[in-house]
């Protein structure tokens, strides 16, 4: 019997070998990874001895080969307290969790880590991924670290950083004039067509693994203990539903307390799917044709996890909460100006939301809080242009500061 | 009605005698997959269908790359030259 089990049908339970499928065979629905944990050895005081990077946990991830790891050191970002922002927001125990660091500067450097490195594993030669521009930087540059060709499907809207950071690695880009969602279903054709392993599409439970690894190590920098509500951006609800799986792992290994962790989900109104349904009372997602937000990396319209997103924000008894784009771009200037973290409207939307669920009695001051903030301000700088103050333009001489502070 | 394209995912050419495109006569999307149930027969009915007429969650179809839920569902019409595909719905993994 081996580490890693099978891959699992959502919906019948069907199981699979771990092999480059994505979806079951008799139903449609999506696998995700199962293990056996009575053989996944791992020790929590051992793990002082391993790098800081999300790899620490490498026993807890779908991949067999320690040798194949593809390794930018993703992970073991900071957990930020918040003593500034918690007095404004009215939180006493605050923490972002600041995936702004990451080597290509967001979350998705994690899941793109075990991608990637499963690409390997199959034997591919390159590597491709459908993206709103962060996957497309940390794939391209995991890619170029393995050796690996690399190709990306982008829709036309995405930011300029975003499209030069993914080049500068080598990776070829196809913008495609349409949605993100138009963007995916090309990349899906394109992978049946040609076979190419595309990340967030045929590698997709492997993919959907790295992202458990933000839960992972809240808990260890948190000393073992688990926040008691986290409030996470979603897109397709892939980061959810891969955080709840990283709580969970932990308490099957009993590295914590069976304690259960809240989890919210944080979308901008302009793309809120899931918002919308939680509201409404609804299992089912009904997609939005044309996302109009300023949080691109999160304008997807079907979301591929949305049913169990919401599933997860039900079970563990979390909300779901929109955010206009004013008030993401208010948290950015908030979050920057209180903790000196500087994020895209993708990872500022969890405070915005935040701050709206503290207003309307959703969390409750006494609960210990983390917010996870996926990627740096950077990546979008259209969203804040004009937010800038006029610079003040002095001759080099002292007289003339003198006579401007006078 | 009229003729009109459909494409399928590899995931249904098991059941469709590995046929990967076919033409067919229909004026709504409804009618295509009733007409392909008749030609391809009860596995082909059971991988798109859940249950008589509802089609299965996590199977997309769109009409000239147009996710039917956007348009009438399965009632949405269809002309001549139109391109219907059928494309498992899950994938993506933005957030």
């Amino acid at each position: 019997m081996t580490r890693i089990k099978a891959l699992k049908c959502r919906e019948c339970g069907k199981e699979y070998p771990a092999k480059k499928i994505y979806y079951c065979q008799e139903c449609f629905a999506p696998l995700e990874v199962i293990y056996n944990y009575d053989k996944i050895e791992i020790n929590p005081k051992e793990l002082n001895n391993r790098p800081k990077n999300l790899w620490r946990y490498f026993e807890l991830f779908p991949i067999n080969d320690e040798k194949k790891i593809v390794d930018l050191g993703a992970g073991f970002t900071n957990l930020h307290k918040c003593d500034e922002l918690s007095k404004k927001i009215g939180i006493k125990d605050l923490y972002v969790k600041n995936d702004t660091t990451n080597p290509t500067y967001s979350f998705k450097d994690r899941p793109a880590s075990i991608a990637v490195t499963k690409a390997l594993e199959f034997g591919s030669d390159g590597v491709g991924c459908v993206s709103t521009g962060n996957l497309a930087a940390a794939t391209a540059a995991h890619a170029a670290k393995a050796g690996l060709k690399c190709g990306i499907f982008i829709p036309n809207n995405i930011e300029a950083n975003k499209i030069i950071q993914s080049s500068i690695y080598g990776a070829r880009l196809v913008s495609i004039n349409g949605t993100y969602d138009d963007a995916n279903r090309l990349a899906l054709q394109a992978s049946e067509i040609y076979d190419w392993p595309i990340v967030n599409v045929n590698l997709r439970p492997y993919y959907a693994e790295g992202s458990k690894s933000l839960a992972y190590e809240t808990c260890e920098q948190l000393d073992w203990d688990v926040p008691d509500h986290v409030v996470v951006p979603t897109a397709s609800g892939a980061l959810l539903c891969a955080i709840d799986r990283g709580f969970n792992d932990f308490k099957k290994l009993d590295f914590i307390e069976n304690k259960n962790v809240k989890i919210s989900a944080a979308q901008p109104e302009g793309c809120s799917p899931i918002v919308q349904s939680y509201k409404a009372g609804r299992n089912e997602i009904t997609p939005v044709e044309y996302p109009d937000t300023v949080a691109k990396s999160l304008a997807i319209g079907d979301p591929g996890d949305g049913i169990y997103a919401l599933k997860t924000i039900d079970e563990t008894k979390g909300f779901a909460e929109s955010a206009t784009d004013a008030e993401i771009i208010d948290a950015i200037k908030l979050l920057a100006k209180t903790e000196g973290i500087f994020s895209e409207p993708a990872g500022s939307v969890t405070i915005a939301v935040l701050k709206k669920m503290v207003e309307q009695g959703d969390i409750s001051p006494d609960e210990k809080v983390v917010c996870y903030v996926t990627g740096s301000g950077f990546k979008s700088i259209e969203a804040i242009k004009g937010l800038t103050p006029e610079l003040i333009q002095i001759d080099r001489e002292i007289e003339t500061l003198t006579s401007i502070i006078s | 009605m009229g003729k009109i394209k459909v494409i399928f995912s590899s995931a249904l050419t098991n059941t469709t005698n590995g046929e990967k495109e076919v033409y067919i006569e229909a004026s709504s999307v409804q009618e295509a997959l009733e007409k392909l149930v008749l030609k391809y027969g009860n596995d082909f009915k059971e991988r798109i269908f859940e249950s008589e007429k509802k089609l299965r969650r996590f199977i997309n179809v769109y009409v000239n790359r147009r996710d039917i839920r956007f348009l009438k569902g399965p009632e949405s019409s269809v002309k001549s030259g139109d391109e219907v595909t059928l494309l498992p719905a899950v994938s993506g993994g933005g957030d």
